[in-house]
Order: C-alpha cells, then structure tokens, then sequence
C-alpha cells in the first residue's frame, strides 16, 4: 500500500509522467532511465538454425501443382539444365536448399512439345499464395508467394534471382512471353519469387 | 516475425546465435522492390527499450519489438523500400512519449540495414549500418562491431593473422574480404581474450559482434546473408519446347489470352458478328 503511494507520488512528480501523458517539460528523463553500469549480454535463446534436406517434392496448391523434383545443375557453359519429364519441376542441386538462408531455385517446363507441362499455371500465381517443399525426410517447408515477375533471358535478372538473401528465400522459373520458332525457345523467363513462411 | 500493428508482446526480440544471416555480393536480393532492416541493442549500460519502426511520416507504427535489452538483435524485416523511422523509448514507455533514441533509414531495394543503439548510455547513438557488401566472386566478407565497455580497445585476428589491428567501443568495421574456410575469430583486449569458430562460405558475409558476457568477452557472430557457394548460373532458363505457344503470338504461358490477340480466328469472328447485332 505504502509503496504505491510512494510510487504514485514519485510518478506524479517526473515530468513524464507514468501513463500516456507526455509531461509539460519535453527534455525531462523518462521514467527508470538512467544508465546500467555492469550489464552482460543477454544469452540467445534460440537453437542455431537446422540445415534443410534436399527437396524432393513441390506442392502448389492454387494452381494444381504437385511434382516430384529433379536434380538440376549447370552445363560446360554455365547454364542452368532443365528437367528431362516435362512434368517435372527441377531444384538446383549446387544451389540453396529450400528453408536454408539465402535462394533456393525450382525450374520447371511451361510446355512440352506438344501442351501444357507442369509450370503451365506458374504465372497465374499471385503474392500471398502457398507454396510448399518436402525433403526426403518427409518434413515440409512453407513459403508465401511475394512477386510474380517476366524478364527477358537476354537480360536475365542473375543478382536478383541467385544472390545472397539475410532469410530462406524460394525462387520458381519457367517461360513465357513470345516463343521463338526459329531458335525454339520462349524469349522471356517468368520467375516467382517467395519468402518461407 | 509480422509487420503488423503493435499488440506485439509476443514480438519478442530473437537473440543472436540463430545463425540468420550471410551477405551476397551486391545488389542482394530480396523480392524485388524490398529490403530488409534488423534492430539492435549494442550500448552496455543502456537499459532495456522498445523498438518502433514507423513508415516516414506514419503515426502508426509498423512493428514494435518490446524489451530489447543489451546483446539483442532482431531479425531482418522484409520491408517495401523507401524512408523509415527507427525509435526507441525505455522499455514500456508509453507510444505517445518522446523517444530515447531516433534515426532515419532510407531502404533501397535489395539491401540491408542493422540499425544499433551504440555506444555508452552517456552519448548513445543510433547507428544505421549498411550490411550489403560487394566481394569478389568466391570470397567472403567479415566485419566487427565492438559493443564492450569494459574492453572498449580490440583487436582482432582471423586464421591466425590480425584482421583488424583496432577497433573501438561503439564503432562497426567495415566489411573485410576473406578466403572461405572455418576460421578462428580470435578477439583481444588488455586483459581479456574471446575466440569463437566462423564458418565463412564464398558469398556469405558475418558481423561478429564483441559483448560484455557473464564471463569476460563474449562474440555473437551473425551470418548476414547467404547465396550458393559456387558460381551462379549464367542467364535464363529454357523451360518450354513451344507446345502451348499459339501461331505468331506469346505462349498461353504468356502475355494476353489468345482470344484477344488473334481477330482472325473463327471464335473472334463470331464476337464480332454477335456484337453488330447487338448494336443495331
């Protein structure tokens, strides 16, 4: 009783006052600050982040995808190979793997020869959609579509797509834009960009 | 962590040693148009304080982080780019009081920010540090942040050699460029030595932070960013073989629904007729 008396009393007379009320004189010291002499770091409480296992599967669940990855790498030029089913999508082994810091990619075919394959829909993806990687352990990892972006493989977004990132990012690529009958390629990519969940 | 409206007691700072970090060489990459932001404090004699990020100008805040003490440091915020105020107000000081501490950030997109209360509590300041760094290709990149006031002069070594012959109490080194490896940080004060083991991966960079700990020097080493160790792919990606493409226009995959694009299709004629008819 005594001490919140005493604590009201003190409270009443700082000029910040105890509650919402900014006191009249603006400069005065806040309530409790004052310097700490002696203070040691406080101890992280978190467990050091868990390395992810490679992806084996992909889910997208608002565009009907569900797919078993390939294992993508670079060719002698550098370039980055593409998955041999159609239907297919592909990670990018060398690359992040999806839930570690920094991009994970996924490729996958917009079509076949002949029709749709199974990033036909990647475009129809918008910010907020799910998408969800499994490890051959079984256990899965979310991400939250961010941006769905076109940009011409002639000037190809490299830092944006495989540079470093502070948290897990998720990168889908397919094609789009004009397909070029004499060389047989989609001149554009389209590229989803996600952040785990 | 959300950036939504502050009833954010469960907002709780996350402490370093969740190794949530790693730097890529520049320009980094966020979605596009974004950056991100982490909130420090490195003041040892500062008491606890609340975190408010506004939106320049806002009167709300987006994010608050309560109970930040000493050591702490958020994680990164994804955050749309443009100009931010950072504020700190002692701990459970009213969102209405006039704050400790306030800087402001100007995120552009694709790079990184610690914003850190530094220095002592007599001349605290908070500091805006750019943790985007450009490296070479296979080589990664090191800084210091010196956060000990009773070891205020360091000096620090990495893999044996002297990586940084000084750095004071309340300043950041830059980044220093590095060979990958697992290497030794080794930090030294008249009196006091700390050591801790750096994994540095190529395209990766870390901030080793020097704290007051319960026993003596205490490091806090932050990977900042990370990407795929080796060389990224050149160029595109070619996935499609052409089967959904329509005759002298874009994919289905593409730009407008074929039906808009193609008058001289039947389906287009008829649209045509049904709309004449309509009109007359």
């Amino acid at each position: 009783m005594i001490r919140r008396a005493l604590a009201a009393a003190l409270c009443a007379l700082l000029a910040g006052g105890c509650g919402a009320r900014p006191g009249p004189d603006a400069a005065a010291t806040p309530t409790g600050w004052r310097p700490v002499p002696g203070q040691v770091a406080v101890p992280p409480s978190a467990a050091p982040a868990v390395r992810h296992g490679a992806p084996v599967e992909l889910a997208v669940p608002s565009i009907g995808v569900r797919t078993r990855l390939e294992r993508l790498r670079t060719d002698a030029r550098g370039i980055l190979g593409t998955p041999r089913d159609p239907m297919k999508a592909g990670w990018y082994a060398a690359g992040v793997r999806p839930g570690d810091q920094g991009p994970a990619v996924i490729a996958g075919h917009v079509d076949s020869r002949t029709g749709p394959a199974v990033f036909a829909r990647l475009r129809e993806l918008r910010p907020g959609a799910a998408v969800r990687v499994r490890d051959a352990a079984g256990a899965w990892t979310a991400f939250t579509v961010d941006a769905v972006r076109s940009a011409p493989k002639a000037a190809f977004p490299t830092a944006e797509v495989y540079g470093a990132t502070p948290d897990a990012q998720l990168r889908l690529i397919t094609c789009g834009g004009a397909f070029d009958r004499a060389r047989g390629h989609y001149v554009e990519n389209v590229i989803v960009y996600a952040t785990m969940a | 962590m959300r950036n939504t409206v502050p009833h954010a007691r469960t907002c709780a700072v996350l402490l370093a040693g969740t190794a949530l970090a790693a730097v890529p060489a520049a320009p980094a990459a966020a979605a596009p148009g974004q950056g991100y932001v982490r909130l420090a404090h490195l003041s040892p004699d500062t008491p606890a304080v609340d975190v408010y990020l506004y939106a320049e100008g806002a009167k709300n805040p987006k994010l608050v982080l309560r109970h930040v003490a000493y050591g702490a440091l958020s994680p990164y915020q994804r955050l749309g780019g443009g100009r931010y105020t950072v504020a700190m107000r002692p701990a459970d000081a009213s969102a209405a009081s006039k704050p400790v501490l306030s800087a402001h950030v100007r995120v552009r997109a694709g790079a990184s920010y610690t914003v850190a209360g530094m220095g002592p509590y007599k001349g605290i300041r908070l500091d805006v540090l750019h943790d985007t760094a450009t490296l070479p290709a296979g080589r990664t990149g090191l800084r210091v942040i010196a956060a000990s006031l009773k070891h205020p002069d360091l000096k620090v070594a990495a893999g044996g050699r002297t990586l940084i012959p000084q750095v004071r109490f309340g300043t950041a080194t830059p980044y220093r460029t590095l060979a990958p490896g697992k290497v030794a940080v080794k930090v030294a004060a008249p009196g006091a030595r700390a050591s801790t083991r750096v994994a540095l991966a190529a395209g990766t960079v870390h901030t080793v932070i020097a704290l007051d700990g319960a026993k003596g020097l205490r490091l806090l080493d932050l990977r900042d960013a990370a990407k795929a160790a080796g060389t990224a792919p050149r160029g595109g990606v070619d996935t499609g073989l052409g089967g959904t493409a329509t005759a002298g226009s874009a994919a289905a995959a593409g730009a407008s629904p074929w039906w808009l694009a193609a008058p001289a299709l039947p389906f287009g004629l008829g649209l045509y007729a049904l709309r004449r008819r309509r009109a007359s």
